[in-house]
């Protein structure tokens, strides 16, 4: 394991923020952590960058003990949610700013600070102020600044979450290209779910400070191990079966059938989103949602009742 | 055909009922909102900008008719005068603020338990009266002070400038601290992290990121010292010896030779760096980029200087704190010392000489005018920060300037102008209590405005919006919504004014009349007099009056979060300002 | 908010209690005096002249007639008086250099009044048609502190001339003479009187760290150690009996004089109690009281000199002509700032 988080666990005085969290992270591999506000994903990223002390617990970097060096004494480089840019500096002062610490000279550290700024794409806006810099492309710098220094453990905190949705999901792309070029290791917190998926090597789903499991995406997302998990990754239903099983299914493994069946309710609403219709049915247990692909043959009015049925494959176990 | 829901109607006849707008009411309601703007602006009018403009008038005052005659003579006879003046302002506001920045970098970055404390007497520092540090600098450092004399045997001389210099530097220290927290505490702390993250020191990121971000704040804070030092014109009073600034020179030529020309063109001189002061102060205000604190930062730790730099800041610290300690315990001493310097045995006897025989009396009317003063200019000052910050009625950027005036106006300089403007038709308040209460409160009018703009810009304006929609008149808007909302900016500004008035001097000594002494003058008297006890008792009376109703307000009105707010980075940084002589 | 206004009502209310109770306790019982009348009026005065509320309490308990004074030195007032412009806040003013007075007299500042205890007053005491009244002899002496005397190695100085010791540079305080009676009529006796003038000036001058600006700060300088010695126009008892170690000298080579007078305020409102101080202090039993509590040479004939100043009968008095020092007040002035030289 190159980055190794054991019985990490932060407490603050009855509150415990990040409990017995255990995580190994292989180099080169992108891990999201995801998770509702308040499930200690944050706080966990600031413990492996030495903001946070933990209140019990290590991390191990290349089998060192890293769990008490101050920040600066660690090789891990982080891009914060508000990207923290040096409202003082220009583009490429924040960029080479760390070089600088390494008492790298200016000629050297403007050489890495341009290439890094091509790779990029801000080459053009090296002598520029920070401030005139739209929120794209202050993500950019951010990140630039964070790679530069060649850290061995990149620390992203929610960068995205400032950018409007198109941005998001092209940026969430750019990011991937580079954490693969760069091959580095990287711990990517985030509360959007989707963008976990799309990324992310591995998942780790935390909850109220606890991890509820860890996973590749499509593991995570067809079989989920709790019913919080199933609930929080991707849109689900809960249905109670009349044989008395609980489980879970994905609004889009939902056939809607306008004979009889199993499980019925009222169609209450419908919400065109493009490539698919959501119905909302109303069926005694609460609203189940239905994904209807695009099928000319099918169209089913308001009011109207349907059954619902599934594959059995489908099915996500939860309990009796 | 769309449904009108049943419910539809009924609403609208409940909506007619309590709209209750006549054709009677909507005017009226404009015209007595619009008559108390125009009260206001009168009262500024008068208050403020005719005084002002009348000290400028006798400045120019000739033998025949306007001429610069007095300039002229000031430039060409007392160019010492004037370039002493300037060079020990921008010395001891250099230094003073350079302590405040060490002080105000370790109470925000230090680890140590014992930090309220030493806030607390930042605090206290700022109540005191003035010339008391100088009272007891000279009994501590003077030729038969206690600790140059009967401790190390040596007999120094303490007055001159460096006598001055080190009470200024000490003095203003304390607000300079509670500027540049207010600056620090609104601080993006994540810059800190990024920097150590990127392979900073502490002590690095503090040189490299912190001060350069927090470089606004500091000459603010430069700026207003600044202002102040150059109006300070009890300590070179005092310890100046034969060193003078226009500051004290101004009150001599008032009190000692009735020069009201040659006193007015030295006041305009102090007002002139003021103004320009003020006007940089203002442009950075509205430049710079007091930026929030970032999303989370309040659960991450705070960065640990190193032991080196801790030690260093804090020796520095410390050290001030003992001297201000040491200042209060010596006043407090002072009033049970026989005879401060030569008998230091206890007795009571300055407490009986000074609580009996009608002494008690100036003090009495001190409360009362303090009182009253901080209550209506509190007042005043919300209705005037509403108009202005919400109403914008015409005219409104002027008077904004004019209630911003007596910020910039040395102490000295708006007593001359009150002496000028009221002592005599058509408004004659000689000798009354009317005249010493007026100043005191038009000239914390700018401190209670400016609070109530700060916390006015907090409230959105759809809360009023909401407010009318619901069907209330503008005034009532007023009383209902914005005026309990303005609660911590009534209590900065009230306790501002009590203060300021209650330890104020410069301003009232050429306004005051036998039947008006306010405590502080006692005081002067006492000092004058040589009766180092009995001054060293009204000043301690002075001190535990002003704290006790300070934090009986406090307490009292506020709550908790409200008041770590106040007392915190807003609350002192509006009312740290422009502290009468 | 409610909760403000009502402890903002509540304490504005106890504070206005709290005065009209002391109002009420401090207008005693009318004393069977001829003034009865005049019982529980305010009296109000600038003053210069030692433990004024003692004095004003004896005062008030004679007559009934409260005090409110400022402790002013004669050159502030003059200064004050010029600025009300006949409009004063005082009724009364009592004690400092006469200077000031007959300035004030000549910018018609004051209202004459000849009291009838004034008879008993030598002509070259007080003013012919009753402006000012001379209420005492202010007489200048030097406060000397014995034991910076020691420390210095000199004996204690007995005269002007004693007073250039290089030993004592910047040692020597005297107050500021626009500001203060003592210190004009020093400079007034030293360059009229002396035979050495205005160089005599520059070279005490020297000896001079800074001129006090208020008028009762050099005795006290001198009592507590900060300087050697004090200009002062008495001989300080109050601060010899807390105990500093201060001696009076009468200088040998001349001890300016002056009369140190009581005047009544043009436009005064309160002009009946006014002329009742001016008979009290002129008055035997006022004489003596004021004698009592500021020990001088009384103004009146048949009061006995105080003890500590006896000694005055054997120094050489300055011949100083009080009108005069008064009209060329200004002008005398300009030539000290001249001399002083900043």
């Amino acid at each position: 394991m190159y980055l190794e988080l054991q019985e990490l666990t932060k407490n603050y005085g009855e509150l415990t923020a990040v409990d017995n969290l255990n995580l190994g992270i292989e180099s080169g591999e992108l891990v999201c952590i995801v998770g509702p506000s308040g499930s200690g994903k944050s706080t966990t990223l600031r413990m492996v960058g030495g903001f946070i002390l933990p209140t019990m617990g290590q991390v191990y970097l290349e089998n060192k003990d890293i769990t008490r060096f101050p920040p600066h004494l660690r090789p891990t480089s982080t891009v914060f949610q508000n990207y923290a840019l040096f409202p003082h500096l220009n583009v490429m002062e924040n960029v080479i700013y760390g070089l600088k610490r390494r008492k790298i000279k200016d000629k050297e550290a403007c050489r890495h600070g341009n290439e890094i700024l091509e790779t990029v794409g801000l080459q053009r806006y090296a002598g520029q102020s920070v401030l005139d810099l739209s929120g794209g492309e202050q993500q950019r710098v951010a990140l630039a600044r964070a790679l530069v220094t060649n850290p061995k453990v990149l620390l992203l905190d929610e960068p995205l979450s400032n950018l409007d949705a198109k941005l998001r999901v092209r940026m969430r792309r750019e990011i991937k290209d580079i954490q693969t070029n760069f091959n580095i290791a990287t711990l990517y917190v985030t509360h959007d779910q989707e963008e976990a998926l799309s990324i992310a090597d591995r998942i780790v789903v935390m909850n109220h400070g606890k991890v509820e499991q860890i996973g590749r995406p499509a593991e995570v997302y067809h079989h989920p191990g709790t019913a919080f998990v199933a609930d929080f990754v991707g849109r689900n239903n809960f249905l109670n079966l009349p044989d008395g099983r609980r489980i879970s299914i994905r609004p889009e493994n939902i056939r809607l059938s306008l004979d009889d069946g199993h499980i019925t309710g009222r169609v209450m609403q419908k919400q065109f989103m493009g490539p698919y219709t959501t119905y909302f049915i109303e069926c005694g247990q609460g609203i189940i949602q239905v994904d209807q692909f695009f099928d000319a043959t099918i169209e089913i009015p308001l009011g109207s009742m349907v059954s619902l049925q599934w594959p059995q494959a489908a099915e996500i176990n939860i309990g009796i | 055909m769309r449904e009108t829901p049943f419910w539809h109607n009924s609403k609208r006849s409940v909506a007619n009922k309590t709209a209750g707008v006549s054709f009677k009411d909507t005017p009226f309601q404009e015209l007595s909102e619009k008559l108390i703007y125009i009260l206001l602006g009168s009262s500024l009018l008068l208050f403020i900008l005719w005084p002002i403009l009348l000290v400028l008038k006798e400045s120019l005052h000739g033998n025949s008719g306007l001429s610069l005659g007095c300039y002229y003579q000031l430039f060409s006879q007392n160019r010492r005068l004037i370039s002493d003046s300037f060079l020990l302002a921008v010395a001891s506001s250099a230094l003073s603020v350079t302590l405040g920045l060490v002080m105000a970098l370790y109470l925000t970055y230090s680890h140590w338990k014992g930090k309220l404390f030493i806030y607390a007497v930042l605090l206290l520092s700022m109540i005191s009266p003035p010339f008391i540090a100088a009272l007891s600098y000279v009994m501590l450092f003077g030729r038969r002070g206690f600790i140059t004399y009967k401790l190390l045997h040596l007999s120094i001389n303490p007055y001159g400038w460096h006598g001055v210099l080190i009470m200024q530097v000490l003095g203003f220290a304390s607000i300079a601290a509670l500027l540049i927290m207010g600056v620090l505490s609104s601080r993006d702390q994540s810059l800190e992290q990024a920097s150590m993250d990127l392979g900073a020191t502490p002590l690095q990121t503090l040189l490299r990121v912190i001060l350069p971000v927090a470089k606004p704040g500091i000459i603010v804070a430069f700026l207003l010292v600044f202002v102040q030092v150059l109006a300070d014109f009890g300590t070179p009073i005092i310890i100046g010896g034969n060193f003078s600034v226009l500051a004290s020179e101004a009150y001599l030529q008032v009190i000692g030779l009735y020069d009201l020309p040659k006193a007015s063109a030295m006041s305009t001189l102090l007002l002139i760096p003021s103004l320009l002061m003020f006007l940089i102060y203002r442009r950075m205000m509205n430049r710079s980029h007091f930026s929030s604190p970032s999303v989370g930062s309040s659960s991450n730790e705070l960065m640990r200087l190193s032991p080196f730099t801790n030690l260093f800041l804090g020796v520095l610290t410390l050290s001030f704190v003992g001297f201000e300690l040491l200042k209060y315990l010596t006043i407090f001493w002072g009033a049970f010392a026989r005879t401060w310097g030569v008998n230091f045995s206890f007795t009571l006897n300055h407490i009986v000489d000074t609580l009996g025989a009608g002494k008690m009396d100036s003090f009495w009317r001190s409360l009362e005018y303090s009182l009253i003063a901080a209550i209506i200019c509190s007042f005043m000052g919300m209705l005037l920060s509403y108009y202005l910050e919400r109403k914008k009625y015409w005219g409104h950027s002027f008077f904004d300037f004019v209630a911003t005036l007596p910020f910039m106006i040395p102490g000295p300089f708006l007593g001359i102008a009150y002496l000028l403007a009221f002592h005599g038709p058509p408004i004659d308040m000689t000798g009354t209590a009317l005249i010493v209460i007026c100043n005191c409160m038009f000239r914390q009018i700018p401190v209670s405005t400016r609070a109530g703009a700060a916390v006015l810009t907090q409230i959105s304006p759809d809360i009023e919006l909401s407010a009318k929609d619901l069907g209330a008149r503008d005034l009532r808007v007023f009383f209902d919504i914005i005026l309990p909302q303005l609660k911590p900016a009534f209590l900065v500004s009230f306790i501002n004014t009590f203060t300021a008035t209650m330890t104020t001097v410069g301003a009232i000594i050429f306004l005051i009349s036998p039947g008006s002494k306010l405590a502080t003058v006692e005081l002067f008297e006492f000092v004058k007099i040589g009766k180092i006890g009995e001054a060293a008792v009204f000043a301690n009376l002075i001190i535990l009056a002003t704290l006790i109703i300070n934090l009986m307000f406090s307490f009292i009105i506020m709550k908790r979060k409200l008041r770590n707010q106040y007392l915190g980075g807003e609350g002192v940084y509006v009312s740290g300002i422009a502290r009468a002589n | 908010m409610k909760k403000i206004i009502a402890l903002l009502l509540i304490a504005m209310f106890s504070i206005a209690v709290l005065g009209c109770s002391r109002q009420a306790a401090k207008s005693p019982a009318p004393e069977q005096t001829a003034k009865k009348n005049l019982a529980g009026t305010t009296l109000k005065a600038y003053a210069a002249y030692g433990p004024l509320d003692k004095i004003f309490a004896e005062f008030q308990k004679e007559t009934g007639i409260k005090v409110e004074f400022l402790d002013m030195s004669s050159g502030e007032v003059l200064s004050k008086l010029r600025a009300e412009k006949g409009k004063p806040t005082g009724d009364i003013w009592f004690g400092g250099g006469v200077d000031s007075f007959i300035a004030a007299q000549s910018d018609g500042l004051l209202e004459p009044y000849i009291s009838p205890e004034a008879a008993k007053v030598p002509a070259q005491y007080k003013e012919k048609d009753g402006y000012w009244t001379g209420v005492s002899l202010a007489i200048v002496t030097f406060l000397v502190n014995k034991d910076r005397c020691k420390e210095l190695g000199i004996p204690v100085p007995e005269s002007w001339a004693d007073l250039l010791n290089p030993k004592l540079k910047g040692e020597v305080v005297m107050s500021d003479p626009a500001v203060s009676g003592t210190a004009y009529f020093t400079l007034y006796g030293l360059i009229k009187d002396t035979a050495q003038g205005w160089p005599y000036m520059g070279k005490l001058n020297v000896n001079i760290p800074a001129y006090a600006k208020r008028g009762g700060e050099p005795p006290q300088k001198a009592a507590i150690g900060e300087a050697t010695v004090g200009i002062s126009p008495d001989t300080s008892e109050e601060l010899k009996a807390q105990g500093y170690p201060a001696v009076t000298v009468f200088p040998k080579d001349g001890t300016p004089w002056w009369p140190s007078p009581v005047a009544i305020l043009k436009g005064s409102q309160n002009p009946d109690g006014a002329k009742a101080f001016v008979d009290w202090c002129l008055s035997e039993k006022g004489q003596n009281i004021l004698k009592q509590y500021t020990p001088r040479v009384p103004a009146r004939e048949g009061i006995a000199y105080p003890a500590v100043v006896e000694g005055i009968k054997s120094a050489k008095m300055m011949n100083i002509d009080f009108i005069q020092a008064g009209n060329e007040r200004d002008a005398i002035l300009a030539q000290f700032q001249k001399i002083r030289g900043k």
